[in-house]
């Protein structure tokens, strides 16, 4: 009796074993379902819910302008005289982007707030200039010829500078190429600037700094300040690194297409293809 | 002999001004009369003209301002220091000046503005002569006129600099053989001050 008594507590203790360890493997095998489906759900997560960026972007534009008013200054060189001033125009834009993207990472629409410093200058042609340096030539300066209804007058001037603070509104169409890929994207951009003078000041260097700085309006007045607004559009491409759920960099290159409106001011841009800029961008995914 | 030495003393200023370029011929090509500069207003130091179809102009070479104003009790000789075909050659205008244009210093050339003497040879008008090597001797003038254009005074930052004298002329005049003389184009644009303006009234 005994015996048979133990063996019924072998067999009883055997079935709770294989009972036990069929609910653990019942256990893993939802935890793994559970898990898989999971992981799936993760992976189509993309293709149903927009992304969303910020941007944090800075570059120079190089702008192409047509000739300003040389008329007052003065002819020099003796025979075969000419005028030999120089102008150029430099432009820094910054901005703060916010972008959304499709779920397909293909479509993007990019808009923010954009400050842009915009510096003209009209001087001496300096052959031996540095191209980052601003500086003029002490020894070098013009006649610059103001009104007067009566008499011929002339003040020495070695330079005129305008600088202009800009606020607007870039709004920019994107499609990326290899969203596959999501280390390096691709993109052609579309984008179209609105911004708003906010400030503006004129700026003569005179020869003799002492007392003719009250003369200043008499240079300036022979040139016109920038317009309020000034809207442009551009065309361009760019690249991206970086992966897709983490912080990026990009190049972007735009090409300046054609002015909506406005004019910046003492140097006229060209109306169409005056140029293009470059920007470099902070990508910081939002989630 | 005074007057000799007076030009002579005038002549040396022009050679010793100073380096600014203001008193530096700018010669700008006039594309509408080859060979003659511009037209203009604004105190380039230049003038020039055709001699029957001959330039004579302002020379690429030599000292600044090539040209003086001389006045005396009754006439202001201005004198052009040109070239014509590579030799010197100057043109010299005598104006006849009555005692209303008060001409003290350079500044009293102003009342020249706008003025307009007829070119001939009476007296009372104004008289042209050539000198220099090959240079025709004018023996009567058929007609023509000098006309002061512009004179105007300039200020450099607020100071007095120059006046500048700026206008056109043009005669036809016979020289002692009997050739034809045409004056055509003619054009000047002067800067003057002390160092090319003498006045023999004082």
């Amino acid at each position: 009796m005994s015996g048979k008594c133990a063996e019924a507590v072998i067999l009883h203790r055997q079935t709770n074993t294989i009972i036990i360890m069929r609910k653990k493997i019942l256990l893993w095998s939802c935890l793994i379902l559970l898990t898989g489906t999971a992981a799936t759900a993760q992976e189509t997560e993309p293709k149903t819910s927009w992304h969303h960026n910020l941007y944090v972007e800075l570059g120079p534009k190089f702008t192409s302008h047509l000739s300003p008013n040389l008329e007052p200054f003065r002819p020099t060189g003796g025979w075969g005289a000419y005028i030999n001033v120089d102008s150029r125009m430099r432009t820094w834009q910054g901005s703060f982007r916010y972008e959304i993207v499709s779920p397909n990472y293909h479509w993007a629409l990019r808009t923010g707030l954009q400050y842009g410093f915009n510096y003209k200058r009209i001087g001496y042609k300096q052959a031996e200039e540095v191209f980052h340096t601003m500086d003029y030539v002490d020894t070098e300066w013009y006649y610059f010829q103001v009104d007067n209804e009566n008499q011929l007058e002339y003040l020495l001037v070695k330079g005129i500078e305008q600088h202009s603070h800009y606020l607007g509104i870039p709004i920019e169409l994107r499609y990326y190429f290899n969203s596959g890929l999501k280390t390096f994207r691709m993109y052609l951009a579309a984008e179209a600037d609105l911004d708003f003078l906010v400030g503006n000041r004129n700026k003569v260097n005179f020869l003799n700094k002492d007392g003719m700085a009250p003369y200043a309006g008499q240079v300036t007045s022979k040139y016109a300040n920038p317009d309020p607004m000034n809207a442009s559009t551009y065309f361009g491409a760019g690249f991206q690194v970086g992966d897709l759920n983490g912080i990026g960099v990009g190049f972007n290159w735009l090409i300046h297409l054609f002015e909506i409106n406005g004019s910046t001011g003492m140097l006229p841009t060209k109306p169409k293809f005056a140029g293009s800029k470059l920007q470099i961008e902070l990508v910081i995914p939002l989630k | 002999m005074k007057k000799l030495i007076i030009i002579a003393a005038a002549l040396l200023a022009m050679t010793a001004c100073s380096k600014s370029d203001f008193k530096e011929t700018q010669y700008i090509s006039d594309p509408d009369f080859p060979g003659l500069p511009i037209y203009s207003e604004m105190g380039y130091n230049t003038f020039g003209s055709y001699i029957n179809e001959q330039v004579f102009s302002v020379s690429s070479y030599g000292s600044n301002r090539p040209f003086y104003l001389v006045a005396d009790r009754e006439h202001l000789t201005m004198t052009l220091y040109g070239w014509r075909e590579g030799t010197n050659l100057n043109m010299i205008f005598t104006l006849p000046i009555d005692t209303t244009y008060h001409l003290e210093d350079y500044h009293s050339l102003l009342a020249l503005d706008g003025k307009t003497f007829t070119i001939d040879t009476t007296s009372t008008s104004c008289n042209v002569k050539f000198e220099g090597y090959y240079a025709p001797e004018i023996e009567s003038i058929y007609s023509g006129y000098i006309k002061f254009e512009k004179v105007q005074q300039v200020l450099v930052d607020k100071t007095d600099a120059e006046v500048v004298v700026s206008g056109t002329f043009q005669f036809r005049a016979f020289t002692y053989l009997g050739t034809r003389i045409d004056v055509t184009g003619g054009r000047f644009d002067l800067g003057v001050d002390n160092a090319n303006f003498v006045n023999f009234r004082r």
